[in-house]
């Protein structure tokens, strides 16, 4: 299973290097955590075993504050440390979680709604909030990377960004056309699969009118 | 690793515990200076040579000196030049004639002047600091060119310190200077066979012409009758030529020309010299000198070419630029914009200028993509251009996007804007604290930045910019569970709770959190664990706000 491909995280490397937004990485452990171990008690999401089977940390659009990949290797295990202060995370969040990185918020797989090869989706989690928000932003891990450099490139291809070198555009709210194609998402979405984890998100319009959007497909 | 500090040598170093509102306030402002250099530095740099622009200076200065004398024939005639160097860029701020005895003396050849100046401007005066006064000297067959540098005097406000690559004035400038000249000169009537010294103040703002007034028209010599007499087209042109110089200086300023007339009989109009031209500038620039510096960087690349430099403009956006837009607005007095109905936005504004500046960057990132790009388009004509070269039009939608502004800071932020306010937190804050950069690169989700006044309540306190330094504070994600727990705590007990009720909820947590801020673990003799802090907070905020659970 480790050595599973990974297009999107191929996908996400180049776009970072063809558009020199900067990358940072560090080299896998001797022994990386394995598909199927258990991370706090729940089974380890068997792509990210891949991934982590490749990388021991790493820093995606360094220039542009993007998203970081927890570190787990013989030189730090900080994924094994923020998955055990996040514990206190799940009662609230109703399920367990397990974190592998962010950018200003988490991003998250979530076991309970692995599918039959125990792949993982992808939720991003905002505990800035005192109740958590939570949004869908990919079937599986790799398409998460896949979303995140589709993303990326909408973001330096826009004449805003080329203009004035700025960020113009957030993830994954101004991403909906990118998830949108993401079809195992749109249909675990439409199947109310998250529904219990964005209990806190309904009250939000900018979160309905988003969801509807990734929902429509509009691909 | 590079050149930032990984966490573990930020905490070697000691982590910032104590660290109080001045210094806070200090970094921020020195952030904001550096933004500013940045500013200045590009402008310099980007895709120009600024030897060139040295050379133009010399360029300029020189034809204008050899188009001064090339009128002159009267042996003895002095003409001086008072510039201000600095950094190559040469500011007329003065300029004097003397008449000679009368005597004409015979042809002298522009060249062999032109070339004793440019070995001057460019040897002598190379790239001095100061004050140079050129003197020249009409002789029979030549013009004497003496050199002063030694004279001390203060820095004039409107000295430039970047040398401008042009080869003249801009038409439009000529034509307004010429039409201006023009108006003035029919106001003016020279006794017939008499003469008269005139005064006259011509009011500037950057190149522009702000402003002419005729100060005072007192006949010194009567003639021997007969109707008065108009000033000659030669006259009116050589003002122009004595006027247009001063234009390349910055800021408002007035420049004080005295002119001597005289009308001969049998000639059709009065001649006329200027005898003295000098600026008058306000007792104190306003604005502090880091935004004289964007304003003469940004001026620089408009006056080398107006497309290019608005472009190049454009390229910084309207948050980059907020600082120069704050600094205009102060530097024009908040009248200028105010209108009915402005209160929080006329408040803000009215803080130093860094502040008003990072509140200005928050603000306007609660306005629409095309709200935006109209009020970067209308701010840049006001500031370039000046503010009575806008339409009726644009000067009402310039207001309106004030009052705009004022509605937006007001409404609650939505969750989008929140992650994107999260996000230049963050950015702020590794800019803040260098030696945290590293770790909140790699580490952000551990390390969240907490704003102690909550984003959730930012509307509550429309003129305080919610990101400010002094309102960020980095913390262990555990601890920010904590003091979260008890920000929705007092959520549930006020579901629309006052700007008084939210300061001081932030107060009573501060005051148990405080010892966690700024920390990438638990603080050292502290003996309290975070728990107790968030209990000890409850039971304050309980006794604070009765119904609080």
């Amino acid at each position: 299973m480790e050595s599973m491909a990974l297009p999107g995280l191929e996908r996400l490397l180049n776009v970072c290097q063809r558009w020199e937004l900067g990358l940072e990485t560090s080299p896998p452990a001797r022994e990386p955590l394995k598909a199927g171990s258990l991370l706090e008690g729940v089974p380890f999401d068997p792509i990210l075993a891949s991934v982590y089977a490749r990388l021991g940390h790493a820093v995606f659009a360094v220039r542009l504050m993007g998203v970081a990949l927890e570190q787990s290797n013989d030189e730090a295990r900080n994924l094994e440390e923020t998955n055990k202060q996040w514990r206190k995370w799940w009662k609230e969040l109703g399920e367990p979680v397990i974190v592998f990185g962010g950018d200003v918020y988490a991003y998250a797989t979530v076991p309970g709604l692995a599918d039959e090869w125990g792949r993982q989706p992808v939720v991003e989690v905002d505990t800035y909030e005192p109740d958590v928000h939570v949004l869908p932003v990919a079937s599986n891990v790799d398409r998460f990377f896949d979303s995140y450099s589709r993303y990326l490139e909408a973001l330096v291809s826009d004449p805003r960004y080329q203009e004035s070198g700025k960020k113009e555009l957030t993830f994954p709210w101004d991403a909906a056309e990118i998830l949108a194609r993401d079809e195992r998402l749109v249909e675990l979405m439409r199947a109310g699969r998250f529904d219990s984890l964005m209990k806190n998100m309904k009250e939000s319009n900018a979160t309905r009118r988003w969801a509807a959007k990734v929902m429509r497909g509009e691909g | 690793m590079g050149e930032r500090l990984v966490a573990e040598e930020a905490w070697a170093r000691g982590p910032d515990v104590g660290v109080n509102h001045e210094e806070v306030g200090e970094r921020a402002r020195r952030v904001e200076e550096e933004r500013a250099q940045a500013l200045v530095l590009a402008a310099q740099r980007e895709g120009r040579d600024p030897e060139e622009a040295r050379e133009a200076e010399v360029d300029r200065a020189l034809a204008r000196m050899v188009g001064q004398c090339s009128g002159v024939e009267e042996v003895g005639a002095v003409l001086a030049f008072t510039f201000w160097v600095e950094g190559g860029a040469l500011t007329l701020v003065g300029y004097q004639e003397e008449r000679g005895g009368g005597r004409v003396g015979r042809l002298v050849e522009a060249q062999g002047l032109a070339r004793v100046l440019r070995l001057v401007l460019t040897e002598y005066v190379g790239r001095r600091t100061g004050e140079v006064v050129l003197r020249l000297r009409r002789e029979e067959a030549r013009w004497a060119v003496d050199y002063e540098a030694s004279r001390p005097s203060a820095r004039p406000s409107e000295a430039r310190t970047l040398p401008v690559r042009t080869s003249g004035t801009p038409a439009g400038t000529f034509l307004a200077f010429q039409e201006a000249a023009g108006r003035w000169s029919r106001a003016v009537q020279v006794p017939a066979g008499g003469a008269a010294r005139v005064e006259l103040e011509v009011r500037l703002e950057d190149g522009r012409l702000a402003g002419w007034e005729l100060r005072e028209v007192r006949r010194t010599r009567e003639g021997p009758g007969g109707s008065p007499q108009l000033l000659s087209p030669e006259v009116v042109g050589h003002l122009v030529q004595v006027l247009l110089p001063f234009s390349e200086g910055l800021g408002s300023r007035t420049v004080q020309v005295v002119l001597r007339a005289e009308h001969r009989l049998g000639e059709a109009r009065a001649r006329g010299r200027v005898e003295s031209a000098r600026v008058e500038r306000p007792p104190q620039p306003p604005g502090p000198s880091w935004y004289l510096s964007m304003h003469e960087a940004t001026l620089l690349r408009w006056r080398e070419g107006v497309v290019e430099g608005s472009a190049w403009l454009a390229q910084w956006g309207v948050e980059e630029l907020a600082l120069w837009l704050v600094g205009g607005i102060i530097a024009r007095g908040l009248g200028f914009f105010a209108t009915e109905g402005l209160e929080w936005v006329t408040r803000a504004l009215g803080r130093e200028p860094e502040v008003a500046a990072g509140w200005m960057r928050t603000a306007l990132k609660r306005l629409t993509k095309e709200e935006k790009t109209t009020f970067e388009q209308l701010w840049q004509k006001v500031a370039l251009e000046g503010e009575q070269t806008l339409s009726r039009g644009e000067r009402k939608a310039l207001r309106g996007l004030f009052v705009r502004l004022e509605e937006a800071i007001q409404e609650p932020l939505d969750d989008t804007l929140k992650k994107t306010l999260r996000e230049e937190a963050r950015t702020y804050y590794a800019e803040l604290y260098p030696q945290f950069a590293e770790l909140l690169r790699k580490r952000g989700v551990a390390f969240p930045i907490h704003h102690r006044r909550p984003l959730q309540y930012a509307h509550l306190f429309p003129d305080e910019n919610i990101n400010a330094g002094e309102n960020l504070a980095m913390l262990q994600k555990y601890v920010h569970g904590e003091i979260n727990f008890l920000w929705g705590r007092f959520r549930s007990a006020r579901s629309n709770p006052t700007a008084d009720e939210v300061r001081r909820a932030a107060e009573i947590i501060d005051r148990h959190f405080e010892p966690w801020y700024h920390r990438i673990d638990d603080p050292p003799g502290v003996l309290k664990t975070a728990e107790q802090a968030r209990e000890a907070a409850l039971r304050e905020l309980r006794s604070q706000f009765p119904g609080l659970r």
